[in-house]
C-alpha cells in the first residue's frame, strides 16, 4: 500500500503552501533516500519535501524537451504521480535525482509521441550509434571562443536547442545546465554510456553547425 | 567538460516553473490517493459482505453436519461417563476426529477469520476517508 499523503481536499492551495514552508524547514538538511525511506515509512511530509526539492529541475528538463510550458506542465504532474506510485520500487541505494530523470524522460517521450509532435525517427534520430565503438576515443567538438563572443550565440541557442532532437537535447541539457556526469546521464536515459558519449559528441557537432548558420538564417527569415 | 560549453549554456535562461505547481501536484495526488481509498473500501465491503455469508453458510451446515454424524452423541459421553471416556481415550479422539465434518469446519473458520480481517481494513479505511489522512499533511485543521 501506497504511504498516505494525507491531503485534504478541502485543502486550498494557499494551506498548502503555508505548510511547504514548514516542510522546507523541517527536512532541509535530509537527503533524498533519506526522505523515500520516511515516506515509505508513512510519513506524507516526507514526499512533499521531495516535490517540494525537485519539481523546478523536472519542470525544466521536461519544458526543454517537449518546447512546451503547457505540456510540461501536465508532464510534471504526471511525472511526481508515477513517482508516488512506485517510490516503492525504488532502489535507495541508487541517485534518487536520477531516477526522477528517468521517469521524466520517459513521460516527457510518450507525451511527444500522443502529440506526434515530432516524428519518432526524430526522437530517436541519433541511436543507430554505428560509432559508439569510437566514441569514447573521439575528442568532444571544442566551441570556438569567437562563436562564444558573437551576441548572436547566445541569443540563438534556445532556437537552435528547440531544433535538435529530444534525445540530444536531453544529453546536453543534462550534461551542461544539470551538470550531470555521463555515467548519470546513461542512468537517467536508461541507455549504455557509450551510446550517451557518442549522442553527446554528435549533439555538440550539430549544435555548433546550427549556431554557425543561426545569424544567417535569422537574417533570413526577416525578409 | 568544454568549459565554453558550459558557459554557452549558463547563458540559456531557466524556464521558471508555474507559481502554484507543486500545490497543484500535491492535490491532484491527494485526490487520485481518495479515489484509491474508496476502491478499497467497495473492495473490503465486498469480501467483509462475502466472508460473513460464508461464515453463516459454513456455520448452519456444521451444525446439521455435526448432528448427523453423531459428533454431539459421542461428544456428550465426556459428561455423562467421564472415567470410560478416559479408560478408552485412543478410541474416543478417533471417534471424535471421524464425526467431525472438517469441510464446513474449514468453511466456518476461513469466513470468519476473512470477515475479522476485512472488518479491520473496512474501519481503517473508513475513518481514513472520513478524518483526513493518518499522515495529516496538509489537513485543513
Amino acid at each position: 500500500m501506497i504511504p498516505s499523503l494525507g491531503i485534504s481536499l478541502n485543502a486550498s492551495e494557499k494551506n498548502i503552501e503555508r505548510s511547504l514552508v514548514e516542510v522546507r524547514a523541517k527536512y532541509a538538511t535530509d537527503d533524498d533516500a533519506q526522505l523515500v525511506a520516511a515516506f515509505i515509512k508513512g510519513d506524507g511530509d516526507a514526499f512533499a519535501a521531495l516535490v517540494d526539492r525537485h519539481m523546478p529541475m523536472v519542470y525544466k528538463f521536461t519544458y526543454r524537451y517537449v518546447g512546451n510550458a503547457d505540456a510540461a506542465n501536465d508532464i510534471v504532474q504526471d511525472v511526481f504521480i508515477k513517482v508516488w506510485k512506485n517510490i516503492k520500487k525504488f532502489d535507495r541505494t541508487k541517485n534518487f535525482k536520477t531516477w526522477l530523470l528517468t521517469i521524466a524522460k520517459n513521460t516527457a517521450l510518450d507525451a511527444l509521441k500522443k502529440k506526434k509532435a515530432v516524428l519518432f525517427s526524430k526522437i530517436e534520430e541519433g541511436d543507430a550509434d554505428l560509432d559508439t565503438f569510437l566514441a569514447p576515443f573521439v575528442e568532444t567538438p571544442d566551441l570556438p571562443d569567437e562563436v562564444l563572443q558573437r551576441k548572436e550565440t547566445k541569443a540563438d541557442l534556445e532556437h537552435v536547442l528547440a531544433e535538435l532532437s529530444p534525445s540530444y537535447r536531453s544529453v546536453l541539457l543534462l550534461r551542461y545546465t544539470e551538470h550531470l556526469k555521463f555515467r548519470e546521464i546513461a542512468d537517467a536515459l536508461q541507455e549504455p554510456i557509450d551510446t550517451i558519449k557518442s549522442k553527446h559528441r554528435r549533439a555538440l557537432i550539430q549544435l555548433r553547425k546550427l549556431l554557425a548558420e543561426a545569424p544567417k538564417s535569422a537574417g533570413d527569415s526577416y525578409h | 567538460m568544454n568549459n565554453n560549453y558550459e558557459r554557452l549554456f549558463s547563458t540559456l535562461k531557466a524556464p521558471e516553473p508555474p507559481t502554484g505547481l507543486t500545490e497543484r501536484i500535491l492535490l491532484r495526488i491527494g485526490v487520485r490517493e481518495r479515489r484509491m481509498l474508496g476502491a478499497k473500501i467497495a473492495v473490503s465491503a465486498a469480501v467483509f459482505g462475502a466472508s460473513v455469508g460464508i461464515a453463516i453458510a459454513g456455520y448452519v451446515n456444521l451444525v446439521a453436519s455435526l448432528s448427523q454424524s453423531g459428533f454431539f452423541q459421542i461428544a456428550s459421553l465426556m459428561f455423562s461417563d467421564f472415567s470410560t471416556m478416559t479408560a478408552n481415550f485412543p478410541d474416543f479422539a478417533l471417534s471424535i476426529m471421524e464425526s467431525l465434518p472438517i469441510f464446513t469446519t474449514a468453511l466456518l473458520l476461513s469466513g470468519v477469520l476473512f470477515a475479522i480481517w476485512s472488518m479491520a481494513a473496512l474501519i481503517d479505511e473508513t475513518s481514513l476517508f472520513r478524518n483526513g489522512r493518518a499522515t495529516a499533511f496538509f489537513a485543513v485543521k
